[in-house]
């Protein structure tokens, strides 16, 4: 699957060091391979969109990313995991976090 | 984090906790962002002042309704504490080996029919084995502590420290009643102020605080020993941790000590009179109480010689198997494999579970919640895989070690056919051949010269020993020739001890040393039919005598390592057993 990281993704990526970034983009680009599976533990937390958060580096960092004309589009990437399919509103938290990440610069809407 | 022995500084030793979580501190550069296991932890809080001193870790994003709202991390040790007892009432270490040796040989010939609390291997064999590694602490302090370290001491100091320190910490927790209950009472202080303050009280909600305890090497014992007198206490459950990591913990191999020193047939018994035990220790019943559940994970790293797996009965003692089971989530302690099995790990192992980031940290992460996976997921050596590989490494470093203690009687012998310009002198080596005949002999002696009676092995109970044990015959010996050098049949414990007549003993025990280092001395006298002319350089003898010092370590540290080796078979952990029936313990 072809990935593309917009310049909202590689601003937050930039904030880290060179080592994190490889490893975030390797695993990424590895994990959505073959498409965003369940077996790959990504979960989907906007179903109207596709959008998708991809757990990465030792489980220490999500991908938030949406699925576009078999594209993935990656829009940002938190220092976090901790998010659960249960959750109830998971999109809202999903927003909250990328927001307080990006100091309000990157908007998942 | 409850540390174990050692000198620790509180502030130092909590940052190293914390800094192990968000670097490797094994780089010799500064970190980057990468090495952070816990990105999306912050440090909100960092309390130098507070009793005991602590830092708080908040997480980055809201927490979701569940989550962990906050984390804040503890260091204890009772270092500075063990430290002050000792320095208050210094121990002589080779009393308490030779004591420990004798106290070892009485209950060894008592053993009949054992009924052992701890189902672990065949009790009269460990108990030869244990023999065995007793009698190497007691001839390992000739080399350590006696002459040759004594003219050495510019350059062994720091080593002679930390061997003498970690033997007095661990009699000052078993063996000093004053020193088991000040840091008994000082662990409960400390665990009751976590728990009694406003920190730990303030909830969220409905949300619960947990109490996890981390607890390293004799730490593991000293928070076991907490964890046994709480755990069915109806008014201080809240000082039970809910969580409970304990690792390099020798909590198996003390435990098993303690039945077979202290207890006929090594079945506990909580009625059992202690005044005459070995261990300060004062067994009591937990039997039918309830207790606070709680998880416990157990870390051994490979090749760490003091750590074990250990089975449900020794997380204790006094309670039926079924019992203890019920008090733990899981229904037993969950042991987890970790480390390295290189030679070069031997030495280390011990001290290394914190530069384990992948596997100890991760488990000790995934507790404390601030990796919210689950611990027993994190990936660890198989059990089958730790002992073969344990016990392989051992094999190769037993032969390493055994060469390098050829090497040392090889290099002491040349220097020696070197000033009789006679290379036939260096047969003489083939005497040194053999590091348990070498141990045997300095244990002999030692046992000779310091094996009277102590505060706890009266002199009845040295007469009872056999004169037909290889271990016992220099005890019944000196009991019988002692009096006739004005060896004492007891003990005055209000009387100071007597240092000149202990010093005198200490340079005398070097006295067989000198024999066996006459040797090869001997050998090239009789082969060039002169003694040699004495009046050498000074660098000569130093030169000798660093050699011999040397073969007479590696000597001791191959018996150690043959010792742990056959402890691991009679345990059914070596490769042919594990195949036929794994212990129980062992997983």
């Amino acid at each position: 699957m072809e990935v593309t990281w917009e310049p909202s993704a590689d601003r937050l990526l930039q904030q880290r060091d060179r080592f994190t970034q490889r490893a975030i983009r390797q695993e990424f680009e590895e994990a959505i391979e073959h498409g965003p599976s369940p077996t790959l533990r990504s979960i989907e937390f906007d179903t109207d969109r596709k959008g998708f958060l991809t757990p990465v580096a030792d489980e220490r960092y999500s991908v938030v990313w949406y699925l576009e004309n078999d594209a993935a589009v990656v829009r940002a990437v938190v220092p976090t995991t901790r998010f659960s399919a249960e959750t109830a509103n998971l999109k809202a938290r999903v927003q909250d976090i990328v927001q307080l990440e990006s100091h309000g610069a990157v908007n998942v809407r | 984090m409850v540390h174990g022995v050692g000198r620790h500084d509180p502030l130092s030793s909590l940052l190293r906790v914390y800094q192990t979580f968000r670097s490797n501190l094994r780089s010799p550069e500064a970190p980057v962002l990468f090495e952070d296991r816990i990105p999306d932890w912050r440090l909100d809080d960092v309390n130098e002042d507070g009793t005991p001193p602590y830092l708080r870790l908040v997480p980055r994003f809201p927490a979701e309704r569940g989550d962990v709202s906050a984390v804040y991390l503890y260091e204890v040790n009772y270092s500075t504490l063990a430290g002050l007892v000792r320095q208050n009432h210094p121990l002589d270490l080779t009393r308490l080996f030779v004591g420990f040796d004798m106290a070892v040989v009485a209950s060894r010939q008592k053993l009949k029919n054992p009924n052992p609390t701890l189902r672990v291997g065949d009790p009269a064999r460990l108990a030869r084995l244990l023999q065995r590694v007793s009698g190497v602490l007691a001839a390992a302090t000739v080399p350590i502590l006696g002459v040759p370290s004594i003219l050495l001491r510019n350059y062994t100091e720091t080593f002679v420290a930390a061997y003498t320190r970690f033997f007095e910490d661990v009699a000052t927790f078993a063996l000093d009643k004053n020193g088991e209950q000040l840091i008994a009472a000082h662990i409960d202080r400390t665990v009751a102020n976590i728990v009694g303050s406003d920190r730990f009280a303030r909830r969220e909600g409905s949300q619960q605080n947990d109490l996890v305890i981390a607890a390293h090497s004799l730490g593991s014992v000293v928070v076991h020993n907490h964890l046994v007198r709480k755990w069915t206490s109806a008014d201080q459950r809240t000082c039970v941790p809910s969580r409970l990591v304990t690792f390099g913990s020798p909590i198996g191999l003390i435990t098993w000590l303690w039945l077979f020193l202290d207890f006929p047939g090594l079945t506990f018994n909580a009625d059992e009179p202690a005044g005459t035990n070995y261990f300060c220790w004062s067994p009591e019943s937990n039997a039918g109480k309830a207790a606070q559940p709680l998880t416990w994970i157990n870390v051994v790293n490979c090749l760490d010689p003091i750590a074990t797996a250990f089975p449900l009965a020794a997380a204790d003692l006094s309670r039926p198997e079924a019992e203890v089971s019920g008090s733990l989530i899981g229904g037993g302690v969950t042991h987890r494999f970790c480390g390295d099995s290189k030679v070069t790990s031997v030495g280390a192992a011990h001290m290394t579970y914190l530069d384990d980031r992948s596997g100890f940290i991760e488990i000790l992460l995934r507790t404390a919640d601030l990796r919210h996976e689950d611990p027993l997921t994190v990936p660890c050596v198989a059990p089958e895989t730790h002992w073969r590989s344990t016990r392989s490494t051992l094999s190769t470093l037993f032969v390493v070690l055994w060469l390098l203690a050829a090497a040392s009687a090889a290099l002491y012998c040349a220097l020696v056919a070197w000033k009789f310009r006679d290379a036939r002198v260096m047969w003489s080596v083939a005497v040194f051949a053999v590091p348990r005949a070498t141990i045997w002999l300095l244990a002999f002696w030692q046992r000779l010269f310091f094996g009277g009676p102590t505060k706890r092995i009266p002199d009845e109970r040295i007469a009872a020993l056999s004169w037909f044990d290889l271990t016992s015959f220099p005890y019944r010996l000196r009991r019988a020739i002692g009096p006739l050098f004005g060896a004492r049949r007891e003990v005055d414990p209000n009387q100071p001890g007597r240092p000149f007549a202990t010093r005198a003993l200490k340079v005398l025990s070097f006295f067989p040393t000198v024999v066996a280092m006459m040797v090869p001395i001997a050998v090239g006298a009789v082969l060039a039919g002169a003694v040699p002319d004495p009046r050498i350089s000074i660098g000569w003898y130093l030169a000798g005598l660093i050699a011999f010092t040397l073969y007479l370590i590696l000597c001791a540290a191959c018996e150690l390592v043959a010792s742990w080796k056959s402890v691991l078979e009679a345990l059914g952990l070596s490769p042919e057993s594990l195949a036929e029936s794994p212990p129980e313990f062992r997983t």
